[in-house]
């Protein structure tokens, strides 16, 4: 309840500023005998001042409980806003009484006191540095590194990532969520949600959880209106992390696979301002470059080894029952089966067939199919499955568990199933799993970190892609 | 079975259609009042060969028990396997009729904006033709800004701010050439393989080939919008010398996706069902005496119809789609549009459907009136299907359908670096002559390479001077893509095998991942 009040404040706030400056502007305004009528309305702006510059301190008070802001520059503004109002009543009192020096005199501290609280409020909100020239723009993050193999990890880069990115709402000033990125001690110790690195332990390391959020979540860090890390730089902190969060080695003493190898050139690159390069669009970089998702095809997901043909009695029978059965190829025995036309309520003795194709059968699809417990048990048991589709079926959390014999597979299409996190956790490791759709299934914006954990090696797509309407997608141009 | 048996079942089929053609004429004249002297050498001849070709049917049933490799003659569009590992099952063809500027879209040539306004070199013009390009043209510059894109640093032009989020998504092709200056032979070119009529298209090649998975719904699709047919008209989806059953079929994006789907007043489907019942008796029994394999195409087109009363209209009907998803592709729904087209395209590859073509109608800039002008009507082009084409590949990538369905786009031919001057005088509006040397396509999924550019086109992008491509290698690498070898993916006709790619063909291998 108090909670809900204080978000009034920053609101309510401007009003007071804006009455009492006018209460002012006008008493000034009206010595001149041409404009002395404002004088009359002095009053009436003064009363809505007072009683406005009460209430922006009643929320106030109720706001500074909810937030960790600094306790030093929390408590001058308090005080200074609790004097600008008894200011407002020491003008209402002498303006009424028509004390000419008074009034100039309190006028004078009241213009003072509006300014330097208003500005103090400012500072907390926004940071400090707010108010200075050359904000509104993205600070460099790095400064440029000659070479990347002989630089300090902390010092030349993991900090200035920090300062640039951080340390605004994380640093001296202003401590959110009580944490601060400025110091290795306090770096270490952490904030009001656990540690924010604990070293070679990324899952419980909330500084790299937050940054892997997708930008949408609330949790996610920076936040979405703010500056954001570049994907090497989110790369390099969690190798760091992985590396152990040295504070004092240089990069070449600190383990490094080949892909961080490439991560840490990429990083080189970006700080000698290669990465905006492509803005100014002089020379075309190479093509098919890093960054760039790779492709798995069909082909690739038929096995090498020859297979026995499958017995044709079952293959028949399948068909009879609308199911496409097909081999992969006209020189291969590996066979691919759809249930298109099959259906949607699939019997168990159609399903029971396909155990029968089990060393032949590597794609299965179904899209749209209700099945039974039975089904998915027999599903489960054909363990030669490269790519299994079993988009928009009832496949749940619990019978999913039937599939973590699945070692041979390549691709999974959970699309629209109504799998969750803790269903997938379930499946345990499947070694050869390179893609993973997850599109309106059970998932939320906050499982992505799980789901990443779980799947390191694989291409997840949870899909749910929008696209902006542009001015220009709807107006004609005549 | 081999190549060779293959080509001798071939053979003995078109022997049996030719004998056919002659039975039949034989039996117009056993039937009609002066025909009674050929009666009895008509049933002569009939009967000793017919005899013959009972006794080959016969042999063929045998080689084919395995319900694997099985061909119904009744059910010609039943699913077969690839020959070789495919790397794709469905095509979108999504076809820009008239030619889009590959010089405003994506082939970005700041060279070409200093010479702009200038008269065009001599050099361009020596021993060219235009299709109304007449005496000396004044060059004009790119009528569109441009930026490099994703981290393959592609080129893509502020014309399609949402595709331009794509380019580490496709493979483009720079330097595709074609022989063919005007739209429709060009179209053929490009869909049929040869610039005159005759030709079976590429989506009839694929479904004669591959037949389709889902038998409730057309293997081939054909979908226009832009108020008008492609030039080249319904012969660039026609089935030519195939049996006609792999004809693409037309479908409308407006009211029934076909017409006179619904059944009309009055009339049961248990009534329906009879009906069509009795015209395939009548029909198999025509079949009995005559031979012609079309009417076996009219047995299996009449069962499709049944069938697709009930899927289509669910398959082909938009609107139960999701909010979000119809204002991802910015469709019109109730008004017929590419994007309305390329929504239901993915519903049909999401269903089964083995080739999707969409025909885009109204790109030709020629800037002879404000229309078709690059920087006015042809702006509205641009608008109209960016935003379609990029949702269409999303929603194929988050549904999983992307990795098996190759996504085409391109058009016929390119647009001169020339501004047009019609017989000589210069167009009122900005705008660029139909161009054979170079233009762009863009390939995607279906086993393409992500965020890879192959060929490349001159300083003002007048020719290829690497990488060239033409519609023979198109076609090679689509139909290597979903397991064919082009070279060998024949059919016997007037005497000689006949392939989508004529004598031409290479498969770009470097796009293919």
């Amino acid at each position: 309840m108090l909670d809900f009040f204080g978000r009034f404040h920053p609101v309510l706030v401007h009003l007071p500023i804006g009455f009492l400056i006018l209460a002012i502007l006008f008493q000034w305004l009206g010595k001149r005998t041409t404009w002395s009528y404002l004088r009359l309305s002095v009053p009436v702006i003064l009363i809505l001042g007072m009683l406005s510059a009460l209430f922006a301190c009643i929320t106030g008070l109720a706001l500074s409980g909810t937030a960790d802001y600094p306790e030093s520059l929390l408590g001058w503004h308090q005080w200074m806003g609790i004097g600008t109002t008894l200011l407002s009543l020491g003008m209402f009192w002498a303006v009424q009484r028509k004390k000419e020096t008074a009034t100039n005199l309190i006028t004078a501290l009241l213009l003072a006191a509006i300014t330097v609280t208003g500005h103090m409020g400012g500072s907390l909100t926004h940071g400090e540095d707010y108010l200075s020239f050359g904000s509104g723009q993205v600070k460099p993050t790095l400064s440029p590194i000659a070479d990347i193999q002989s630089a300090h990890v902390y010092t030349d880069l993991v900090q200035p990532i920090f300062e640039a990115r951080c340390v605004s709402c994380h640093g001296a000033s202003k401590q959110k969520g009580k944490l601060r990125l400025d110091e290795p001690s306090f770096i270490l110790k952490g904030g009001e949600d656990g540690l924010a690195v604990k070293a070679k332990d990324l899952e419980n390391s909330e500084l790299i959880k937050r940054l892997l959020l997708p930008s949408d979540a609330k949790k996610h860090m920076p936040p979405i209106s703010q500056a954001q890390l570049t994907g090497t730089e989110i790369q390099f902190l969690q190798w760091w992390v992985q590396a152990g969060a040295d504070f004092s080695q240089k990069i070449n003493a600190l383990p490094q696979t080949e892909q961080d190898k490439q991560m840490l050139q990429e990083l080189q690159l970006a700080s000698q301002g290669a990465g905006t390069d492509s803005a100014k669009g002089t020379s075309v970089k190479k093509s098919g470059g890093a960054g760039i998702a790779p492709v798995f095809t069909l082909a690739a997901s038929i096995p090498e080894k020859p297979v026995q043909p499958a017995d044709a009695a079952i293959v028949h029978r399948l068909k009879e029952q609308g199911v496409v059965v097909l081999p992969v190829n006209r020189s291969s025995a590996y066979l691919s089966v759809n249930f298109v036309t099959a259906g949607k309520e699939i019997p168990d003795t159609t399903i029971a067939l396909l155990e029968q194709l089990k060393p032949q059968l590597i794609w299965l699809k179904m899209d749209e199919v209700q099945l039974s417990a039975a089904s998915y048990a027999v599903i489960g048991k054909l363990s030669n499955l490269t790519r299994l589709q079993l988009s928009n079926s009832n496949l749940s959390d619990e019978w999913i568990v039937n599939l973590q014999n699945l070692k041979a597979l390549h691709w999974l299409n959970l699309v629209g199933s109504q799998v969750t996190i803790d269903g997938l956790q379930k499946l345990g490791k499947l070694p050869e799993l390179r893609q993973l759709f997850l599109y309106k299934a059970g998932f939320s914006a906050a499982d992505w970190t799980r789901l990443q954990q779980a799947f390191p090696a694989v291409q997840i797509d949870t899909g749910n892609y929008r696209l902006p309407l542009l001015p220009g997608d709807t107006s004609l141009v005549k | 079975m081999t190549r060779d048996e293959l080509h001798a079942k071939r053979l003995a089929k078109e022997a049996e259609t030719a004998y056919l053609q002659v039975h039949t004429r034989r039996h117009f004249l056993k039937e009609s009042a002066m025909g009674l002297g050929a009666l009895a050498m008509g049933t002569l001849l009939g009967s000793c060969g017919q005899s013959a070709i009972d006794k080959m049917a016969r042999e063929a049933a045998n080689s084919a028990k395995d319900p694997l490799q099985e061909f119904d003659p009744a059910r010609p569009l039943l699913a077969k396997a690839p020959p070789f590992a495919a790397r794709a099952k469905s095509v979108i063809y999504l076809h820009m009729a008239g030619a889009p500027s590959q010089l405003e879209l994506f082939d970005f040539k700041p060279e070409l904006m200093k010479m702009d306004g200038q008269d065009c070199p001599p050099s361009l013009l020596a021993g060219k033709q235009f299709a109304f390009i007449t005496g000396v043209p004044k060059m004009l510059g790119p009528q569109a800004s441009f930026q490099q894109r994703g981290q393959s640093g592609a080129w893509i032009s502020d014309h399609l701010p949402h595709f331009a989020g794509m380019a580490d998504e496709v493979s483009f092709l720079k330097a595709v050439t074609t022989d063919q200056f005007n739209h429709a032979p060009a179209q053929l070119l490009l869909h049929t393989g040869s610039a005159r009529l005759g030709r079976p298209s590429m989506g009839s090649w694929v479904t004669y080939g591959l037949g389709t998975e889902n038998q409730n719904l057309p293997g081939f699709v054909v979908l226009t919008s832009g108020g008008s047919f492609p030039d080249a008209g319904k012969s660039v989806w026609g089935s030519g010398f195939l049996p006609s059953v792999y004809q693409g079929v037309q479908c409308r994006s407006e009211g029934d996706p076909v017409l006179f789907i619904k059944d009309p007043h009055g009339m049961s489907r248990d009534l329906r069902k009879a009906s069509i019942d009795a015209i395939n008796q009548a029909n198999a029994a025509s079949y009995e005496e005559y031979k012609d394999p079309e009417t076996l195409s009219r047995i299996s087109q009449y069962e499709m119809a049944y069938r697709m009363q009930i899927t289509a209209p669910d398959v082909m009907n938009i609107n139960d789609e999701p909010a979000y998803i119809h204002e991802m592709y910015g469709t019109k729904p109730g008004k017929s549009c590419f994007a309305n087209n390329a929504l239901l395209a993915r519903k049909l590859v999401e269903k089964g459907v083995r080739y999707v073509q969409l025909f885009d109608w109204g790109w030709d800039a020629h800037g002879d009136h404000a229309g078709n002008s690059l920087n006015l009507g042809i702006i509205n082009k641009y608008r109209s299907v960016d935003k379609a084409m990029t949702a269409l590949l999303l929603d194929l990538k988050q549904r999983g359908l992307l990795d098996e369905t190759l996504v085409v786009w391109g058009g016929e031919f390119g647009r001169t670096p020339m501004m047009e001057n019609r017989n000589g005088v210069q167009n009122p509006f900005k705008g660029r002559d139909h161009h054979t040397d170079a233009f762009t396509i863009w390939m995607a999924g279906g086993g393409i390479k992500k965020g890879f550019s192959y060929g490349e086109t001159d300083e003002i992008g007048y020719s290829p001077i690497s990488g060239k491509v033409e519609a023979f290698d198109i076609q090679a690498t689509i139909l290597h893509q979903l397991g064919f070898n082009h070279e060998a993916f024949t059919y016997p006709f007037q005497g000689r095998p006949f392939r989508l790619t004529d004598v031409g063909g290479r498969v770009i291998e470097e796009i293919i991942a």
